[in-house]
């Protein structure tokens, strides 16, 4: 287990969460991807018992977590039990059957895999089970990977339990670059992440047609308050653009466009300007 | 004193032939997929239709071999009739197993053929105890491939808790990423082994052979580069060398096998049901090799129980059909580490073996995982001093069997290895 995580304890992460709750915000535990030992099952398993936050169930460990498995339901009770959830966009939801089966676990919200193409995201989205919400990932790193290993750690030659918390001088993780130079990827503690962030800014209008209940953004440490600012002012109907700045290395949206997730399409029929209604 | 279980042995079929080199060799059982987009391993020219699936079970079957399919990529929205299909074939055909990873695919198994045994693909990504036994009631699931990202101590774990059995991988090509959740491939192709069931496909693969050495290209991406003298390898996206802060090195995984061949004895106590080994894309030769020797390693374990001594020549047989032919024994060594970075470190040949462990991660023997007691496991003459990815590893006298291993030197990338590693190489990844 990463000892970062340890940095904030548990009472730390619900205090936050309550504090943005009061601020009106409605706040989603997202839980992690790669539940691996006996400690993130217990961190989890209290999180789930709090009952505060709604949780993002990102594993199949978290899903049987949430439906009171470890037998602390009778097995008769199980059936009933539905809490409900988010289910993230690492439990593999590719297709209809799937969709309606967590959505008949509890799900009340959806966060399609990052690699599915608007086509099919608007195709699951139509059919969806009913008081089912669909959040999009629109911008940011791309999580592509993750591992059991640290591949900071790993770059300064540290184990990964004595790593010194040497990720902490890099808060946007290093880059890693083809040896033609090409700005590839990013190494980032377990995962690993596309070094150009997606966006999906420019399909606001297209994504706000389709109904789409939520965008997510992933939070970067710099820039971070102007990206929320343009995507709400996009939602509500204004011309904006992503700046180079937030995204040194440059854009990507391939996968909405069906296409590579590393390339750079233009939105079809829905030029940045006509977003103004 | 010989053992009552040994775990079985789970083979991978390409084609036909494949099949009946697994089954003639010794497998258990043998694993396959058909010629389509439901399985993983989508390759041009491999995998089965019903016809050879039929001939493939009536072969099996003679031997007592049992045959696994795998349907396990993920079906597109609007097409999981295709995958239904599959099912059904299957099914029909008398498989001895599915080995699924969608939820939805699970429940129509489990509910149109509620008879037919069900195994959760390493694809389905599951790596605790809860992930696990969610599948068994939901399902009905009946035994678990992991992902090769856990250690020993955290697979002894899993199945002290887990209701279904358990398979690890055993030998083949290193995935270090939790599988079912890697889109390296589709960042970089637009497929990816979820949706069309190839991991860095072929007809992204360009070689060019330029000034500067031979590059190795998906989808355009320069993947890795090789000097003169230098063994090119598949481009797999994450097997290739970057430059991350001025160091060129493989900074995700190094193009290496599994081998887990010195941990048997562990893997069996703690009741692992099966071992797998990865290759449905390896030639039939390739799978009797691997076959062959880990079947003579299993029976041999079997007969000799706790007195079982590992044989040199069957770690010489295994190291030459590896990956770059190097091997590790992947996360199931992981004391805390991360597997060794190849690079800059210039340490000691033999004779100059630190009584501290390095940082690596080699917390001891890099065979039995015992951990590093100079007094105990490796004094004397008979220790071992591997030097691998630059830094330090030792193999205890009973890994060692007498330092037959051959001590390597590797320095980065200006000097790949010119002698194959015979023994472990490597930390644990």
């Amino acid at each position: 287990m990463c000892a970062r995580r340890r940095e904030l304890r548990r009472e730390d992460w619900l205090g936050l969460a309550r504090d943005l709750s009061s601020a009106g915000k409605q706040v989603v535990l997202s839980a992690q991807v790669l539940l691996e030992s006996e400690a993130d099952l217990r961190q989890l398993r209290h999180l789930i018992d709090d009952g505060s936050f709604l949780i993002e169930a990102n594993d199949l460990g978290a899903i049987g977590l949430l439906r009171g498995a470890s037998a602390r339901v009778p097995a008769e009770l199980m059936a009933l039990q539905r809490i409900p959830f988010v289910a993230g966009p690492h439990l593999n939801i590719y297709n209809e059957a799937t969709l309606a089966f967590f959505a008949g676990l509890g799900a009340v919200r959806w966060v399609p895999p990052l690699e599915m193409s608007r086509e099919r995201v608007a195709q699951l989205h139509a059919g969806r089970p009913a008081g089912l919400a669909t959040e999009v990932f629109a911008f940011g790193r791309m999580p592509l990977a993750f591992s059991a290993r640290c591949f900071t750690a790993r770059h300064v030659g540290l184990n990964r339990d004595d790593c010194e918390y040497r990720c902490m001088e890099h808060p946007d993780g290093l880059e890693l670059s083809t040896r033609e130079g090409q700005e590839f990827l990013v190494i980032n503690g377990i995962q690993t992440q596309s070094a150009r962030r997606h966006t999906l800014l420019a399909e606001m209008s297209d994504i706000a047609d389709l109904n789409i209940d939520a965008v997510r953004i992933s939070p970067q440490s710099h820039h971070c308050l102007e990206i929320i600012a343009a995507f709400a002012a996009a939602r509500d109907g204004q011309s904006v653009t992503a700046a180079p700045e937030w995204s040194p290395e440059g854009y990507a949206n391939g996968y909405w466009h069906g296409t590579a997730g590393i390339n750079l399409e233009s939105p079809k029929g829905h030029d940045v300007k006509d977003i103004q209604r | 004193m010989p053992i009552a279980t040994v775990p079985d042995l789970v083979c991978p079929a390409g084609g036909l032939p494949a099949l009946k080199a697994a089954v003639d060799n010794g497998a258990n059982s043998v694993y396959c997929g058909f010629r389509d987009a439901t399985n993983a391993r989508n390759f041009a020219g491999l995998n089965f239709d019903r016809k050879t699936l039929a001939e493939g079970l009536r072969h099996a079957h003679a031997a007592g071999a049992n045959v696994l399919v795998a349907i396990n990529t993920y079906p597109q929205a609007g097409r999981i009739d295709e995958w239904h299909r599959a099912i059904d074939v299957a099914a029909e055909l008398g498989v001895h197993a599915l080995i699924v990873a969608d939820m939805g695919l699970l429940a129509y198994a489990s509910r149109r053929h509620p008879s037919l045994r069900l195994h959760l693909s390493v694809q389905g990504s599951a790596t605790n105890y809860e992930a696990i036994n969610f599948c068994h009631r939901e399902f009905g699931v009946q035994r678990t491939v992991l992902p090769r990202v856990l250690t020993l101590a955290q697979v002894e774990h899993l199945v002290k808790h887990a209701e279904t059995e358990i398979e690890v991988f055993a030998f083949g090509s290193l995935c270090v990423m939790n599988e079912g959740r890697c889109w390296l491939s589709s960042y970089a192709t637009g497929e990816s082994p979820n949706t069309v069931g190839a991991c860095s496909p072929a007809k992204y693969v360009r070689w060019d052979n330029k000034p500067a050495g031979l590059e190795a290209r998906l989808n355009g991406i320069l993947i890795d580069r090789y000097g003169a003298g230098e063994k090119a390898g598949y481009p797999t996206l994450c097997k290739g060398r970057f430059e991350v802060s001025g160091a060129t090195y493989y900074a995700l995984e190094e193009p290496t096998s599994l081998n887990v061949l010195p941990m048997l004895p562990e893997l069996a106590r703690i009741g692992v049901a099966a071992i797998k080994v990865e290759g449905r894309q390896r030639s039939p030769a390739y799978v009797a090799k691997v076959t062959r020797t880990l079947r003579a390693a299993l029976d041999a374990l079997r007969v000799e129980g706790e007195d079982f001594a590992l044989r040199p020549a069957w770690q010489a047989d295994l190291s030459r059909l590896a990956e770059g032919q190097q091997v590790t024994l992947g996360a199931y060594n992981r004391p805390g580490g991360n597997g060794g970075r190849l690079g800059n470190a210039e340490r000691t040949g033999i004779g100059s073996a630190r009584a501290e462990p390095c940082r690596c991660g080699h917390g001891g023997c890099q065979g039995c995982s015992e951990p590093w007691r100079p007094a105990r496991h490796c004094a004397g003459a008979a220790a071992v001093l591997l030097v691998a990815h630059g830094c330090a590893g030792f193999l205890c006298r009973h890994c060692a069997v007498g330092g037959r291993y051959r001590v390597y030197r590797r320095n980065g990338v200006r000097a790949p290895p010119r002698t194959a590693p015979r023994g472990l190489a490597g930390p644990g990844s």
